[in-house]
């Protein structure tokens, strides 16, 4: 009998330590990030990073990967800053370098930053294609041309 | 009788019956005067008031009163969105294109009707390259009279509010499209034959380089960074960066002589020179018991109040049990504009007018417009908005700049804010981002915008001369706020 409750003491504590640990130390939501979405492609080196604040007023750490450190570096915005306060809601700007850029946004009040929001975003930077213009389009388009490109 | 005496009593009975005819002729002259001087028309063109028909018709000038508040040209999903300034040369020549497209659009029948969707429409602003939008919607019997469409197939479109134009459009055959939103649904024209080339891709390149070359902001759009949020998907502005423009102060000046205590026989003279320039002698003028100035004309009664609104009431017979016509009602409103506006020499001046709201009340139609300053030289417009107007004494609200109300006979009641803007000579430079502004003047918990703008709020109103500068204003559900923006 005594076997048994240990037994049973035993499986309930591994459980709790797989399930209810993790859930004590979640992240506590701050921020809505309406944009990225996710990983996202552009064409553009500045990117707009956007979303609401779940509080009425929250800070945020902009950071990117740094592959000569490889550890996360702090990301300025093209305001010079890294961390800011933001309201309810807000949008900052970032210059991009060629290719992949590993960014984290980490989120927090006061009285959650010990355990931030954070997550980390893939914004790759490729090149605009020349693109022709509706006119040319339209023109390759009546021509037969399109269907080649 | 002899010769001599029925010679006399000939004589005696032509100078009778020209007596009569000369009596007659003045008797109509007088009429025509006093008809002239009251209505403003006659029937017979030599009795009219020449300063009315020196006036412009309302035909001449019925464009001046169809213009977009906002056009906005667009490079793409996620790219350059520029907003072009109202007044300026490449407005006038963007609209002046899209009024070609229009007017063949309407011609012919929509290709498509599709339902209102929020994202798709704002979509379709972000990725096409010309945006048109009033600040209401437009009924389709006013736009047909505006362009002398007549009648036209419009297949249930009831009115135009916002337009999106796409020349050689890749997403619908390389046709040149017209995307057209009433207040449910989006009309699609394709445009077959278009012989113009007003909005083709060297203007769209011109006004590019032209904007981008300026350093003027660049907007963003709602459905490209706040796409999961229930607000429009087709409002444009500064979400991330800073907007960072120069903005003149604007000197708003009442009346000269409206801040007395007492009125002179000077006073009103000059108060109603003011107001109705040369046709000032046709009004009497006096004092109401609130030391209020009151113009009488036969049908009317006009009052200007120290708050600089001017308002004017119908006297004359009102029963009207006819259902209003919107058409008819609109021709009354600005043919009632004009002849102030014409009168008015140096306080309308350097304003444009823009619809704002078009609501249907009892029998009568209330059209709310609103003013935009001209800079000069077509360097563009600054868009006002009056707050805190109300018509003393338990009186309305004024919370447009022009106010008419009119059925399909006449104006019935007008409230206009009379004031004379100048444009100060060193403009400042504001500096201001849309969240911080959001977070100054919206203290509620969720996340609600209906539209907004910078825009020259005029409170507190006073007998005396005022600066203006720009404010950021935030349309809600719950109404409008506005917050000044700081100048540096």
């Amino acid at each position: 009998m005594k076997l048994k409750l240990l037994t049973f003491i035993i499986i309930i504590s591994s459980i709790l330590s797989i399930f209810a640990v993790p859930a004590f130390a979640a992240e506590i939501k701050v921020v809505d990030i309406s944009r990225p979405e996710g990983s996202e492609i552009v064409t553009k080196d500045i990117f707009s990073i956007c979303g609401t604040c779940v509080y009425d007023e929250a800070t945020i750490e902009l950071s990117y990967w740094d592959k000569a450190t490889e550890k996360y570096e702090a990301l300025e915005n093209t305001d010079g800053k890294s961390t800011f306060k933001v309201g309810k809601i807000f949008g900052t700007d970032i210059k991009l370098n060629k290719g992949e850029n590993q960014i984290r946004i980490k989120a927090y009040t006061k009285s959650t930053k010990d355990s931030a929001q954070e997550k980390n975003y893939t914004i790759t930077y490729t090149e605009e294609k020349k693109q022709d213009s509706w006119w040319e389009k339209a023109l390759n388009w009546f021509g037969g041309t399109n269907e080649k490109q | 009788m002899n010769n001599k005496s029925r010679k006399l009593v000939f004589l005696y009975e032509k100078f009778k019956a020209f007596l009569l005819i000369s009596l007659i002729f003045i008797c109509i002259i007088q009429i025509g005067i006093l008809w002239s001087s009251q209505s403003g028309s006659f029937p017979i063109s030599l009795f009219s008031n020449p300063k009315i028909t020196s006036s412009i018709s309302i035909e001449d000038s019925k464009k001046q009163y169809l213009l977009p508040y906002r056009v906005i040209i667009s490079a793409g999903f996620f790219k350059e969105h520029y907003i072009i300034e109202n007044g300026t040369r490449e407005y006038e020549i963007l609209w002046k294109g899209a009024v070609n497209y229009i007017t063949q659009a309407l011609k012919a029948r929509p290709t498509q009707i599709r339902p209102y969707n929020e994202d798709e429409w704002g979509t379709l602003v972000a990725t096409k390259p010309y945006t048109f939008e009033f600040k209401t919607q437009i009924p389709i019997e006013i736009v047909n009279w505006t362009l002398d469409l007549g009648k036209t197939a419009n297949e249930g479109l009831s009115g135009i509010y916002k337009i999106v134009i796409c020349p050689n459009d890749p997403d619908n055959s390389y046709s040149d499209t017209l995307y057209i939103r009433d207040g449910k649904k989006i009309y699609v024209y394709e445009i077959k034959d278009y012989k113009g080339n007003s909005l083709n891709q060297d203007v769209f390149d011109e006004v590019y380089k032209q904007q981008s070359g300026d350093h003027h902001s660049n907007y963003q759009m709602t459905i490209e960074m706040y796409k999961r949020y229930n607000i429009p998907k087709d409002l444009l502005g500064m979400f991330s960066g800073r907007s960072k423009e120069s903005y003149p102060g604007i000197v708003c000046k009442p009346i000269s002589g409206l801040n007395e205590q007492g009125y002179s026989y000077k006073d009103f003279a000059q108060i109603s020179k003011d107001l109705f320039g040369n046709s000032g002698s046709d009004y009497d003028y006096d004092k109401d018991v609130n030391s209020t100035i009151v113009f009488r004309k036969a049908d009317g009664v006009y009052r200007l109040y120290k708050n600089s609104i001017l308002e004017y009431k119908y006297t004359g017979n009102q029963t009207n049990i006819e259902e209003p016509n919107v058409l008819a009602a609109y021709k009354n409103a600005i043919a009632f504009l004009l002849k102030h506006r014409s009168q008015k020499s140096d306080l309308m001046s350097n304003v444009s007018v823009y619809l704002s709201s078009i609501t249907q009340e009892q029998g009568t139609y209330v059209f709310n417009f609103d003013y935009s300053i001209s800079l000069g030289d077509k360097k563009g417009e600054v868009p006002i908005l009056p707050k805190d107007y109300t018509i003393p004494n338990g009186g309305d609200e004024l919370n447009n700049c022009i106010s008419i109300e009119a059925t399909s006979k006449n104006v019935i009641h007008f409230k206009w804010l009379a004031l004379k803007f100048n444009i100060e000579k060193n403009p400042g430079r504001s500096d201001w981002n849309f969240g911080e502004m959001y977070q100054k003047v919206y203290k509620q918990k969720d996340i609600s915008f209906e539209d907004f703008g910078i825009y020259y709020v005029i409170d507190n109103p006073k007998t005396y001369e005022k600066v203006i500068t720009p404010s950021f204003v935030l349309y809600t559900k719950d109404g409008r706020y506005d917050v000044l923006i700081d100048s540096k």
